[in-house]
């Protein structure tokens, strides 16, 4: 008996060993619908969600870190976090430093106006005109590469988040506001009638998850791995419809519906099923 | 001998303070050192305790040298009372805890055994009702008198003062000389820096007049203001008497 | 900014002081380690041997030129690469302790050079080391003289705990951003109301100072000021 005991404590023990490998996942957690907090004060979005459903299916923990966007990068090369989950644009520069998965998300720039301010896509981009962007986005990179670089002497205003971006442009203080499709999509939702999406500028940017150069905790290919197993499984597209194209608060109630399938039963395909199916009810 | 001092010199940059002095002093002595300013009348004290490090000499209390290198000279300060011109009394503190600092944080006293001897030191010099006050609630004979009663709670060996009553309002100094009176008459070894020529004379038991550093001329009180041995002596009490009116 | 946009602002509100708890306790933590350090340093610079004197003003120069951002991440960091990770919290504290620390050394040794040099004679002559002329006699005065440039440290310190969400403390300013990114009229709102909450304890901060002040003035030693 006595035996028997120390052989189940070792066999626990190992259990515990392997359920404690957990990678800290940082993001920063204010670019809906990639990632936000719920006004219940719950982390979700498209990136954390399919951070979550992949370490279910890859059979290890994660942590969610809130960190400003400009931390992130250094943070996983110090290694102080493992995984960079933010809505990342997979670009030659950053490739440098870090390690990035293959691509699960392509975007385009969009360009927001106020509704009443008659501008369009050509107007809005003139020299002399005030075009806000969000420190360190791409959006931010197109203006200075593909506009200044090359001569059209806008004038880039850069702010820290993007609200404060859009705060400005509804103030009058600047004419235009440069930032990714799905966040831009979400402020003209949430100024009806004052916002128009004046054009989109095809960047083809590929979002990629990061981890440390050289991937020293092998992270990549279970993240690969993992993100196969959604797409085979369908739970990637039923994912991609719950989040994208739809108000926030019905993403938020649909989400506390179904997340215990996932926290709790761990079943990542029958979770994505729920919250599709439960967006598209409370949208009716 | 109680205090014995040989040869002490200290330079300040070009200038060379004290140029080789020696004295002694012995128990229940009282010496009065007068001389004009700027002769090193208070480095010489501050040389006798240390405050200022002597170039130069050696100083001996008892037996112990005080300027070996190998001396606590913490120890050795505690024996030795210094009352400052412009009385540093610890602005924060009140007169009782003034008196009380060193009791308990060098003597280790207990607070109850310092507060007992504290208002004993405050009583004797006549401000005992004034205990709670703090520095600048009292008139500056007040302030001397509590830093005389500072001086006085360690129970030192021998006290030095330096101008005691320089700072002070003309009406204010008899109540300071009248204190340092009494302790004298009471045994206490006193080294006193001073230009108050009355209490030089009626106090002194040896009178020592130093200018430029050294010691001109010493000796008792009735020998030096009567029959001056040296010029110089007679030169400074003729211009001092002219300044602060005939004594005695 | 339409009233509904201020309700839901304000329905959020325990949100809001929850993470203002944990600004306040990153300004408790980095408040007294910049106050201990700033103290030996202090000390250091004015009554220390030469070496250590010049140590402890490169301290203080070092730790006032460098953008507190750039410490935050530094100290956050460092300890990773060498396979010694600490949370954001304890980094936060450490970065802005030590950099508060600089600027409480220099508040401090203004105060113990102001006063007067015949504290620490009359100290000395009584028997007092030169560290117990400095604990019972010098830094009573100081700390009363330095009352005031301590309430401005404060305040300055209050608001610098919101750069912690750099290295990923959720703090007030996480949650006002969080409320903004979620429902975009929401962020004047919420960032007026973090203004508010600011304003309100930097007052009661200096209030309690005030008090404290008036608690331990002695006369003669404020008029020096």
């Amino acid at each position: 008996m006595r035996n028997m005991g120390v052989a189940v404590a070792v066999v626990l023990l190992c259990w515990a060993g392997l359920a404690a490998e957990k990678f800290i996942v940082g993001s920063d957690i204010a670019w809906p619908p990639f990632e936000w907090v719920s006004a219940k004060g719950d982390y979700l979005g498209f990136d954390l969600d399919v951070m979550r459903m992949i370490a279910v299916l890859e059979g290890y923990e994660i942590e969610i870190q809130a960190i400003a966007f400009d931390s992130i990068i250094p943070a996983v090369i110090a290694g102080q976090i493992d995984i960079g989950a933010s809505g990342f644009t997979i670009t030659a520069e950053r490739a440098q430093v870090v390690d990035f998965s293959s691509p699960y998300w392509v975007s385009d720039q969009m360009v927001l106006v106020r509704a009443d301010s008659g501008l369009n896509i050509i107007t809005a981009l003139m020299p002399g005109k005030k075009v806000g962007a969000q420190r360190g986005t791409t959006g931010a990179f197109w203006v200075e590469d593909n506009l200044i670089a090359q001569g059209v002497a806008v004038e880039l205003v850069l702010y820290e988040t993007y609200p404060e971006a859009i705060m400005d442009l509804l103030a009058g203080r600047i004419h235009a506001v440069i930032q990714d499709q799905a966040p831009s999509e979400q402020a003209v939702r949430q100024y009806p009638g004052q916002l128009l999406i004046a054009g989109i500028i095809k960047t083809y940017e590929e979002f990629g998850f990061l981890v440390a150069k050289g991937d020293p905790k092998k992270i990549l290919p279970r993240i690969e791995r993992g993100m196969q197993k959604l797409r085979e499984t369908g739970a990637w597209d039923n994912l991609v419809s719950a989040y994208f194209g739809n108000p926030l608060e019905v993403i938020e109630a649909a989400w506390e519906a179904c997340i215990s399938i996932l926290t709790v039963e761990r079943d990542p395909v029958r979770y994505a099923a729920c919250l599709a199916a439960k967006v598209q009810e409370l949208r009716k | 001998m109680l205090l014995r001092v040989e040869n002490l010199h200290k330079r300040y940059g070009k200038e060379e303070v004290l140029r080789g002095v020696s004295f002694s002093l012995e128990k229940g002595e009282t010496k009065v050192i007068i001389g004009p300013s700027g002769t090193g009348k208070s480095t010489l004290l501050r040389c006798i305790n240390r405050l200022t490090e002597p170039d130069r000499g050696r100083v001996f209390l008892e037996d112990v040298e005080i300027t070996s290198p190998r001396v606590n000279i913490n120890k050795i300060r505690a024996q030795i009372g210094f009352v400052f011109q412009d009385f540093n009394l610890f602005t924060h503190l009140t007169a009782l805890d003034n008196v009380r600092l060193g009791l308990i944080r060098v003597k280790g006293l207990s607070k109850r055994e310092a507060t007992q001897r504290a208002l004993q030191e405050l009583a004797r010099v006549g401000l005992a009702d004034k205990a709670k006050a703090y520095p600048a609630e009292l008139s500056g004979g007040q302030q001397q008198r509590v830093s005389i009663a500072r001086a006085l709670a360690m129970d030192p060996k021998l006290i030095l003062f330096d101008e005691p009553t320089s700072a002070l309002d003309p009406e204010l100094i008899g109540e300071v000389l009248s204190v340092m009176v009494e302790l004298a008459k009471s045994g206490m070894t006193m080294l006193v820096v001073t230009h108050e020529m009355g209490f030089a004379r009626s106090v002194a038991d040896e009178i020592i007049f130093m200018e430029k550093g050294v010691i001109v001329e010493q000796g008792p009180p009735e020998q030096l203001f009567k029959r001056p041995q040296h010029p110089r002596t007679a030169e400074f009490l003729r211009r001092i008497t002219e300044l602060y009116g005939g004594e005695g | 900014m339409a009233l509904e946009h201020w309700l839901k602002v304000w329905a959020s509100l325990p949100v809001l002081l929850q993470g203002l708890s944990v600004n306040l306790a990153l300004l408790g933590g980095l408040l007294s380690l910049g106050f201990v350090l700033g103290i030996v340093f202090a000390v250091l610079e004015v009554y220390g041997p030469r070496p250590l004197r010049f140590f402890a003003s490169l301290y203080s120069w070092l730790f006032r030129s460098i953008p507190e951002i750039l410490l935050l991440l530094l100290v956050w960091l460092g300890p990773s690469r060498f396979g010694k990770p600490i949370t954001g919290f304890t980094a936060a504290v450490i970065a802005l302790g030590l950099r508060s620390s600089a600027y409480q050394a220099q508040i401090f040794r203004g105060a113990l050079q102001a006063v007067p040099a015949g504290q620490m004679l009359a100290a000395r002559a009584l028997g007092l080391s030169k560290l117990q002329a400095v604990r019972h006699v010098l830094l009573p005065q100081a700390f009363r003289l330095s009352l005031a440039g301590w309430g401005n440290e404060f305040a300055v310190v209050l608001k610098d705990t919101t750069l912690a969400y750099a290295v990923g403390v959720v703090e007030v300013m996480f949650h006002a951003r969080s409320l903004g990114a979620r429902e975009m009229p929401l962020t004047l709102p919420a960032y007026i109301t973090v203004a508010l909450l600011f304003l309100g304890l930097t007052y009661a901060g200096l209030s309690l100072l005030g008090v404290v002040e008036k608690k331990l003035r002695i006369p003669g030693l404020e008029a020096r000021r």
